[in-house]
């Protein structure tokens, strides 16, 4: 029973850390507080969804279709979000407050879109890949094996990432945009390069929920709203602080749903951040930065 | 006729909330994502009131203020430190933690099936029943918050609100905790909230969590953003654009089914544009650098 629960959390402590680390990636790039992370999510689900029902029958082809098709929408739209929103934004040097509001509205046109579109109903696609694995008394259902290979790999992958030579021009436009531009790092295509793969990141983490429980379209909002709590819990500069973050807050939500009931999920995981806001403002993993104060 | 008065009821309504919400976003440059939890907890103490335990409107709405006074005192503990991004942080907590009790404590706020049958208002044996009464009746708070907002601007306490918004540390200079300050906008922008609050719940006789959720939260943000920060104007022109817009899209037949779908297209749409080309909104004298 325990086994079960701690693996069903890991499971979707990956999915989450999926989220949390694209958001991460964007915030720290752009210094957008990516709200519209959600309407990525969502809208990855509904892009695999519907060309997954276009094309025939032919199960192997069908997926890969959708999937490399939703690769491309989803890099199509993070790329006219940052061209007409966020870059436009940045330009005037607003507050944080200001992208935050300018990405609301980003979330709010997608997900609107979305349900005008597909209507306001779940959608799922239930078909069984494979049979489930037991392991002594785990039971892995197909959706979690999808969703542990899945989740691993772009993990994985963003570990090669970081620790790639690349990833040093990112760091220093993280750090500070105008002075990494000034020594030749190319920001824009930075920022570029970080939103595309930062909404890959969200959207394939949707796409997998639609094998699993499935999603309508206002499911992005409190995904995001985790990512985000996971990213300022695990400390907002550090990924990997991020990724653990992420993984302890669906060890926190599985023990809430376990003894009270699923509703109350948010309500802890918001609790968690105001207890971190006293506790240690910068973040669980921290190195000498520290929220400005007032 | 009576269309015409739920629209009214409706733009007094959505005045009141811009106007509280103006007061944190305009005045002190803390935009706040916990509005619906302020209008949601006056809304609820109102049913509660009035249902179950039977007060009198008068006290319900004396208690309503109060409570939403207190109520508010979490939110000035742990998001009074920040500024900018960390209280928007801090105020979004408090507004997932307030929806998700109205939502989940079924034993006292019915959960999601809500609380219906709350009575109109009667103040001193004069009953507000009738549309026409009852818009009269929200005409007259709406008018008195308005008077309240234009005596608070003349007075010193916008001009410390404001410089917490400008510059925090000539506040410190001249021996004001700009701390201090946002616990007292905090506080009003609750009260007057609540006050909302107090006139949907007896509008509508009933009420469910879904009306106070973030989505709530985020449209009385847009409503200042649009209308413009920092003035009584702006405020009222913003509630005047949200309630009249879907009366706008109405012009152009679009089915009932997609109208809510596209109303929020085309309000995003707008935002978004204000934020990019207009930070000031229509009327507004501060914007977020």
């Amino acid at each position: 029973m325990f086994l079960q629960l701690a693996f069903n959390a890991l499971v979707s402590g990956l999915l989450l850390a999926m989220v949390a680390t694209g958001f991460s990636l964007i915030y720290n790039t752009t210094k957008v507080f990516h709200i519209a992370h959600g309407g990525y999510y969502v809208a990855a689900a509904y892009t695999f969804y519907s060309i997954y029902q276009l094309f025939g029958t032919h199960q192997s082809m069908r997926v890969i279709m959708a999937t490399l098709i939703t690769f491309v929408v989803i890099a199509i739209l993070a790329v006219l979000v940052e061209l007409f929103v966020y870059r436009p934004v940045a330009r005037k040097q607003s507050e944080q407050g200001i992208t935050l509001i300018s990405s609301m509205g980003v979330y709010l046109f997608i997900v609107n879109t979305i349900a005008l579109m597909f209507g306001n109903g779940n959608i799922i696609i239930d078909s069984a890949f494979s049979d489930s694995i037991h392991l002594g008394s785990l039971i892995m259902a197909p959706s979690q094996q999808l969703q542990l290979v899945t989740g691993l790999i772009s993990l994985l992958m963003l570990v090669i990432f970081l620790k790639s030579k690349w990833f040093l021009s990112v760091r220093a436009t993280m750090g500070n945009q105008q002075v990494a531009s000034v020594l030749g790092v190319n920001a824009g295509l930075i920022r570029m390069v970080s939103i595309i793969s930062g909404s890959i990141l969200a959207g394939f983490s949707g796409v997998l929920m639609l094998f699993d429980t499935g999603l309508d379209p206002q499911a992005g909002m409190s995904v995001t709203l985790s990512a985000a709590v996971a990213v300022i819990i695990g400390g907002s500069t550090s990924l990997e602080g991020t990724i653990i973050a992420a993984l302890v807050i669906v060890a926190l939500q599985t023990l809430t749903g376990w003894w009270l009931s699923n509703e109350w999920k948010e309500a802890v995981t918001f609790a968690f951040l105001i207890l971190v806001f006293f506790w240690r403002t910068e973040g669980i993993v921290s190195y000498k930065m520290r929220v400005e104060q007032q | 006729m009576n269309y015409l008065l739920h629209i009214f009821v409706m733009l007094e309504i959505y005045i009141i909330l811009g106007l509280a919400m103006n007061l944190l976003a305009g005045y002190s440059g803390l935009l706040s994502l916990a509005q619906a939890a302020f209008y949601g907890t006056g809304a609820y103490i109102t049913a509660m009131l009035l249902v179950n335990f039977g007060y009198s409107f008068p006290a319900t709405f004396s208690i309503v203020v109060l409570v939403s006074l207190l109520a508010c005192i979490p939110i000035i503990v742990f998001a009074i430190r920040f500024r900018d991004l960390f209280f928007i942080l801090a105020t979004l907590a408090w507004q997932v933690i307030v929806y998700s009790v109205l939502y989940n404590w079924v034993s006292v706020t019915n959960g999601p099936y809500g609380i219906s049958g709350i009575p109109k208002p009667v103040v001193f044996g004069y009953s507000f029943e009738s549309l026409h009464q009852f818009a009269l009746f929200a005409g007259l708070v709406c008018l008195s918050v308005l008077f309240f907002f234009y005596a608070l601007n003349r007075s010193p306490l916008v001009r410390y609100l404001q410089g917490v918004r400008d510059d925090q540390l000539a506040m410190l200079t001249f021996g004001k905790s700009p701390s201090y300050y946002k616990a007292i906008a905090i506080g009003i922008s609750s009260a007057i909230s609540a006050i909302a609050g107090v006139l949907y719940a007896t509008y509508f006789s009933f009420i469910d969590p879904s009306s106070f959720s973030i989505n709530e939260s985020i449209l009385i943000i847009s409503i200042v953003l649009i209308g413009g920060l920092g003035t009584i104007r702006g405020s009222v022109a913003g509630a005047f654009f949200y309630v009249l817009l879907p009366e706008l899209l109405k012009l152009f037949n679009v089915p009932d089914s997609s109208a809510s779908n596209i109303r929020m297209m085309v309000y995003a749409f707008i935002l978004i544009l204000m934020v990019i080309y207009r930070p000031y909104g229509f009327f507004g004298n501060y914007r977020f650098e």
